[in-house]
């Protein structure tokens, strides 16, 4: 077989010994479903930076046409992940895949379906907001007509339409954010990983991207995104993951969340609960509904 | 209500300081733990360690090199400088008029005596008071143009938020950049050498120096914190790129004329000295001259103080105004220039979306883009364009004394090198810097699904395109001039050649060269690669003077395969770009196998030279044993790094069906024999081959005995050669290459180290071992091809009549 071509783990569940389709008990009582269905996949995945685990033995799927919140308090390991699914940082150990494809293996082909925001975007100098909106879709392989047509879109969507003729790195923190976001959506991609993709934004962009991001799901599209906002995670995501010192510490749809955390509990009290410094009682979460 | 305590402007200033030192100390733990490859032990996470591991060595060498440099230049110009201005011409009365416009004048230079209460004649002193202001004058010139004026220093806007007065802050900052500043390299070795010839001794010359170089490096730091802290809030961010743009080009002209004394007597700065006023010796640069030439130690001490004196009050005064100009904050608009377009819109792109399929484009995204961030960013534009031409010309101008078109462009191998170096420096600035450009913008490309490497090689391919107008004009303008010779055209095409092999070298050089990480941009880029890359251009330039075709053509494959070496390993590196701390795992590629190809004959060189200095004639045995050892040592050698790095691909000497590959292997050894056989009887036909053969084969040969030969050519040669030149270069090659160009460039390669007579049939040898290798996968099979060729050969030898 040609090394060069890309591998395909999906739908052969033999590829990771890991996982099961009878859901997996980790010691903290996390139960999941069966990975090798799911669109994003992180089997053992960790990163080491020296003598620190940013983050350990990741193990958990993403469905396809989730919109996933991924929680954690501020140097939890969320970047690092999120950097490791879009292959600027190479895992120490483990893997992650995306619509059965390794993101470090087969970097080009995960890019072919995934769209991406960082958390703080920074543009190229000497480029106009437009430009490099238009640069993106081309790299993407569009005819420059289509990357033209695609890009007066967005940013009309984005109300971006004003600044398009401005230098990029002028704009303002949210301004640069939401070109980021105009960047990762350009391709019409099927999966979308955004870092903080409300961070900076005023009240009124925040409110539109969660219009555009609820949009989005509902036209299928897997959502993969991080933040600390709990209240827009709890109206937005379907399910939710925590991570703590690198480590997933509770994964689960918001209600199960609830029931196994804190019984009746908002979401913040779980998030508390299970971010609490010292590990005394455990953490213990659940995935409702999908345990057999 | 609580307010925290104050802070004495002393205690800012220790504070300022000491966080830079820290900065700079924590860098160099942080390579030192890598180097000592030993983790830190802790719970408490610790500094995340750095990467780079060659680089400090490289870095050492180059600083080693270049403090080396400057030095030589110093002591040269101040003797040329004495050597012209420190004496007089004296007319000989030969018995007739006119005898001083004779040649013979020349000898009779006679030295002047030195000025009253100095070291020096009072020439040789005005020769180095200038050059001490063209020297000034560069170091300030280069530390601005080195930083991008249009924006504010990484920390500036952070430190102004702490409770410390605005005056302590600037006048730290004129400190800080007193004592750490690049411009260092420039004055302190020129006025050690000063102290050194008015006869001080090494230490107190060097401690001298010292003293006499802070307060003019006190005077371009402060020059400098206007510069780029005020004129930024007054000045229009277009303006001011423009004016980098100027100072980038007048720092060179400076940096050139500075240098010029030490490369030519005619140096303008020794004609122009005699006519600095006196006024100039009141200033720092004349007080320094004073002071370090000064008989007296009290006139010494004297001048010494007022320059110190001097340096203070500049400071003092330099931070009034900046204090005046930062009086309404320190940070202006805040803004580049505006990207907003005069009126005129071009129609909508909905208009277009109508028309017939889309053509073609002719550029890549990734070239439009660069080639548009070329036409905006006028820093880049001078940086790549213009540049080289006057880095070229100034170099070459001020060394010929400004007789450019006679020296250097009126021979024809002056000119051919004229016409690479301009592509290369062009090269330096734009190739060189792929990466660089990206900034901290390069997660854009790994979002897209668009391999970086492609990205690399689009920037290279438009780079050498783009560089290639250099020569080209260079060769259309002695076109022009009739200046066309068999010689010119024999050298055109390696220099035309040498733009695309130096775009691949120098965009692979600029991948580990470059640190996307690094916050402050200046540092983004490691000097000592572009050192390397110097020096490789160096060793390029060699072939133009190289005498026969064979070196020529050797150099240029040579040149080629250290391109492709260096681009699979920066293609290596690519996808740990931006992760801090991992790197790419060992794998055995083309680099290897230069540098094993290197070791084997570097170690066999040196072997041959200890038995030839113990007095032992190069028998059959002493060849045999410097080969042995040779190879032996490449051999385990890599090996060894090999099995250490866990290196994945090393190449496997036996496998499965080793019968099949003996098969093969004598199979293809007999094809190459006959075919070398073939060669030979045409080559006793031919006088021209047969003169080569005489010179180099059997000169040796006729000393060698038999045994020692056939263990020589058909057990250690095939064995070593086989490792090196099938198991890792063309292995390497392979690794990125397809296959017809990787078994051509392993035979070219394996070709040019056998002597010119056996190279035609060597290089079907190589191809013969390199297809063989391919088909069977293990080294058995070349090793045998190898054997059966040699022993077909040495046999013809000794067959009757041969």
């Amino acid at each position: 077989m040609d090394p060069r071509a890309p591998v395909r783990y999906r739908r052969k569940k033999q590829d990771f010994p890991g996982l099961d389709d009878s859901a997996i008990v980790r010691p903290g009582g996390l139960c999941m479903s069966p990975g090798w269905l799911s669109m994003i996949v992180f089997d053992r995945l960790s990163k080491r930076y020296g003598t620190f685990d940013a983050v350990r033995d990741l193990t958990f799927p993403v469905e396809a046409g989730e919109m996933f919140g991924f929680l954690g308090p501020n140097g939890a390991g969320k970047t690092t992940t999120i950097r490791m699914l879009m292959g600027i940082l190479v895992p120490s150990s483990g893997r992650a895949t995306i619509d059965g494809l390794d993101c470090q293996v087969d970097r080009v082909e995960v890019k072919r379906r995934v769209g991406y925001l960082p958390d703080s975007p920074i543009f190229y100098d000497f480029l106009r907001g437009r430009e490099i909106l238009e640069f993106v879709g081309e790299m993407h392989g569009q005819s420059r007509g289509d990357a033209t047509r695609n890009a007066s879109r967005l940013l009309e969507e984005l109300a971006l339409g004003e600044a398009e003729e401005e230098y990029a790195v002028n704009y303002s923190m949210g301004m640069k954010k939401k070109l980021g976001l105009a960047c990762a959506l350009i391709h019409d991609p099927s999966v979308l990983i955004l870092d903080e993709p409300t961070n900076g934004l005023d009240p009124r962009a925040a409110r539109e991207v969660q219009v555009l991001l609820k949009d989005n799901a509902a036209r299928g599209k897997t959502i993969f995104l991080s933040t600390h906002l709990l209240d827009m995670a709890e109206r937005l995501c379907t399910r939710l993951g925590i991570i703590h010192k690198g480590e997933l510490v509770a994964v689960g749809e918001l209600e199960a969340l609830r029931r196994e955390v804190v019984p009746g509990g908002t979401l913040e009290e779980v998030f508390l609960k299970a971010t609490q410094p010292d590990d005394a009682d455990g953490p213990a979460a659940a995935d409702a509904g999908r345990t057999p | 209500m609580s307010a925290s305590a104050s802070v004495g402007a002393l205690g800012a200033a220790r504070r300022l300081i000491g966080i830079r030192l820290r900065r700079g100390l924590n860098q160099l733990q942080v390579s030192w733990q890598v180097m000592r490859r030993k983790p830190v032990s802790g719970q408490k996470r610790t500094a995340t360690p750095g990467k780079a591991k060659l680089g400090w060595m490289l870095a050492g060498l180059v600083g080693l090199s270049m403090v080396f440099t400057v030095g030589n230049f110093s002591y040269q110009g101040l003797s040329n400088m004495k050597q012209t201005l420190g004496t007089v011409e004296v007319a000989v009365d030969y018995g007739k008029t006119g005898g001083a416009q004779q040649a013979k004048t020349q000898a009779t230079r006679e030295p002047l005596v030195p000025a009253a209460g100095s070291a020096f004649p009072a020439g040789v002193l005005q020769g180095v008071a200038l050059e001490l202001v063209i020297l000034l004058a560069a170091a300030f010139l280069l530390s601005l143009g080195s930083g991008d004026l249009a924006k504010p220093d990484w920390d500036i806007e952070w430190l102004v938020t702490l409770p410390v007065s605005l005056g302590t802050l600037l006048a730290v900052r004129i400190l800080e950049r007193t004592l750490l500043s690049g411009a260092v390299l420039l004055l302190w070795p020129f006025l050690t050498t000063v102290a050194w010839e008015a006869g001080y001794g090494f230490l107190a010359s060097v401690a001298l120096g010292a003293l006499a170089a802070l307060p003019m490096l006190a005077v371009t730091a402060t020059l400098r914190t206007i510069v780029d802290t005020g004129l930024r809030l007054e000045v229009s961010p277009g303006t001011l790129r423009n004016l980098q743009a100027v100072i980038g080009v007048a720092a060179i002209v400076f940096l050139y004329l500075g240098m010029s004394p030490g490369t030519s007597t005619s140096s303008y700065v020794i004609g122009w000295a005699p006519a600095l006023p006196d006024w100039v010796f009141w200033l720092p640069p004349g007080l320094a001259t004073a002071a370090l030439t000064a008989t007296d130690k009290g006139a010494s001490a004297l001048s010494l103080a007022a320059l110190a004196l001097q340096g203070l009050a500049f400071a003092a005064t330099g931070v009034l105004v900046m204090m005046r100009q930062l009086r309404y904050g320190v940070v202006g608009s805040g803004a580049r220039e505006s990207g907003r377009r005069p009126a005129a819109k071009p129609a909508p792109a909905s208009a277009a979306s109508g028309g017939g399929p889309e053509r073609r484009a002719l550029l890549t995204p990734v070239q439009a883009r660069e080639l548009r961030l070329l036409a905006r960013d006028r820093n880049f534009l001078v940086q790549s364009l213009v540049f080289p031409v006057i880095i070229i010309g100034a170099q070459f101008w001020f060394s010929t004394g400004g007789t450019l078109f006679d020296g250097a462009l009126g021979t024809t191998t002056g000119l051919a090198v004229i016409a690479f170096f301009m592509a290369a420096y062009a090269m330096m600035f734009s190739a060189f810097q792929t990466l660089n450009t990206e900034g901290n913008a390069l997660w854009i490309l790994y979002s897209v699904p668009h391999p970086i490497e492609r990205v690399l090689r689009e920037k290279a391919l438009l780079w050498a395109t783009v560089c290639l107008v250099y020569p080209l004009a260079i060769f259309a303008f002695a076109l022009a001039n009739g200046m066309v010779t068999w010689e010119l055209l024999g050298l055109a095409p390696i220099v035309l050649a040498g733009v695309p092999i130096f775009a691949v070298i120098a965009t692979a050089l600029g991948v580990f060269a470059c640190n996307p990480l690094e916050q402050i941009v200046q540092r983004r880029i490691r000097p000592s690669y572009t050192y390397l890359y110097f020096m490789l251009a160096g060793l390029y330039v060699y072939a133009l003077f190289a005498g026969t075709v064979w070196q020529r053509a050797g150099l240029m494959v040579l040149t080629g395969l250290l391109g492709l070496a260096l681009w699979q390993k920066a293609r290596d590196h690519l996808p740990y770009l931006l992760d801090p701390t991992a790197s790419p795992p060992a794998r055995v590629s083309l680099s290897d196998g230069m540098i094993a190809a290197m070791l084997f004959f570097v170690v066999q060189g040196i072997v041959g030279a200890i038995f030839e200095l113990n007095g032992q004639k190069p028998t059959g045995r002493v060849v045999l044993i410097a080969f042995s050892i040779a190879g032996a040592t490449a051999f385990l050698l890599m090996r060894f790094v090999f099995a250490r790095t866990k290196a994945e691909g090393v190449p496997r000497m036996f496998g499965p069906g080793n019968g099949r590959a003996l098969a093969w292997g004598a199979a293809g050894g007999v094809l190459a024999g006959l075919a070398a056989f073939v060669y030979l009887l045409v080559a006793r036909h031919t006088p021209l081959l047969e003169g080569a053969r005489d010179t180099v084969v059997v000169g040796v040969q006729e000393q060698l005995d038999l045994v020692w030969i056939v263990i020589l050519v058909v057990v250690a040669a095939p064995i070593f050669e086989e490792f090196i030149f099938r198991g890792l270069i063309f292995g390497g090659l392979r690794r990125t290459l397809g296959l017809a160009v990787s078994v051509l460039a392993s035979a070219a390669i394996f070709a040019l180290v056998h002597p010119p007579f056996s190279v035609i049939p060597v290089f079907g040898l190589g191809v013969a071992t390199a297809l063989v290798y391919e088909r069977t996968r293990m080294l058995l099979a070349p090793i045998a091809v190898h054997a059966v060729y040699n022993a077909i050969v040495v046999g013809l030898q000794y067959l009757p009549g041969w």
